[in-house]
């Protein structure tokens, strides 16, 4: 007489080979990763641990490139010009003196492009014979 | 052969721990038996063998996950359960759910008997395993996991993911078949 277990267990006896085998590479498997920790970390550990493993031949090469931008990094700050003590004391002139400012800078552009612009001439009593507007306004007379 | 009996605790912690001697304790453990459900749901050799085999693995990654240590049986099972539903799904076998012939209204229908109750004579053994083979999936592993591991009844629901009652009802017909196999041979 057997029970319904020993029963079952004994008809899967010819599968226990196998199943030794299977439980050994899973063992295995887990004491590879248990040996190096980086597996331990999961995902991220593992990609870390690719990208060292990547680089570390390139040791010599990555610490004269890291010494080149110190060596960069110290020369760029030591050249940097300083900015002017008077230039940094200067109070920051009020809104409406920069616009006036600005308006003053464009109109010599302008000048400049264009020729200097003649302020308006001072109404006068025209003088008979002598101004060219007088004879445009002759002319067309002359032609009639 | 290993027995119901077996009380010695098992190495869950220092299996959570990382240590694979204890993971190798545990699986030892528990490879026979698991091997024996997942066979008797599938019924494919290399299935069932690559069924194992991605429990434990998984086992391996989702301890973490598992509250209490003492039922790091039934938590193995369960994982090997899904597995075998996916290979249903994956072939296209509906999986029966319709096998259910309804809750029990009472308790104390048979079920609270041990599994060891139950003794086969040599002559009731391949009819004993025809019968087995006949019952519907999913009475035939609420039966199993009753047999093989002797689960509470709350633990095999919790495997199957199936309702308490409808768990007590699998196995009181289950067992109602089987104990009808044993009187006719008698």
């Amino acid at each position: 007489m057997k029970t319904a277990r020993e029963l079952l267990l004994e008809r899967h006896q010819s599968a226990e080979p196998r199943l030794n085998a299977l439980r050994q590479s899973v063992v295995d498997d887990l004491a590879r990763t248990a040996v190096s920790p980086r597996h331990s970390l999961g995902g991220w550990g593992a990609g870390m641990g690719a990208w060292v493993s990547a680089l570390r031949p390139l040791q010599r090469q990555w610490v004269a490139l890291g010494a080149v931008w110190i060596l960069a990094a110290v020369l760029n700050h030591e050249s940097e010009p300083a900015i002017p003590a008077a230039l940094a004391g200067r109070a920051v002139p009020a809104p409406h003196r920069i616009l006036a400012a600005i308006r003053e800078n464009r109109r010599q552009v302008w000048e400049l492009i264009h020729g200097p612009v003649l302020p308006p001439p001072p109404p006068s009593v025209p003088q008979a014979g002598a101004s060219g507007r007088r004879q445009e306004e002759i002319f067309p007379v002359a032609l009639a | 052969m290993a027995s119901l009996a077996e009380c010695e605790p098992l190495p869950v912690s220092q299996a959570r721990a990382g240590s694979p001697e204890a993971w190798d304790t545990l699986f030892r453990r528990y490879q026979r038996p698991l091997y024996a459900y997942v066979f008797e749901l599938v019924h494919h050799e290399q299935a069932s063998l690559d069924i194992v085999q991605e429990a434990f693995i998984s086992a391996t990654r989702n301890l973490g996950g598992l509250r209490e240590d003492q039922k790091f049986g039934g938590w193995l099972f369960g994982i090997a359960h899904q597995k075998c539903i996916q290979r249903w799904r994956r072939l296209g076998r509906e999986v029966p759910l319709d096998d259910d012939p309804g809750e029990l209204a009472h308790e104390g229908c048979g079920f609270a008997e041990a599994p060891d109750e139950l003794l086969i004579r040599e002559e009731q053994e391949s009819e004993f395993m025809k019968l087995v083979n006949q019952l519907p999936p999913l009475q035939r592993s609420v039966l199993l996991l009753h047999v093989l591991e002797d689960f509470p009844l709350e633990e095999i629901a919790t495997i199957t993911s199936a309702p308490l009652g409808t768990v007590k009802s699998r196995l009181f017909h289950a067992k109602k078949a089987l104990r009808q196999l044993v009187a006719q041979n008698a």
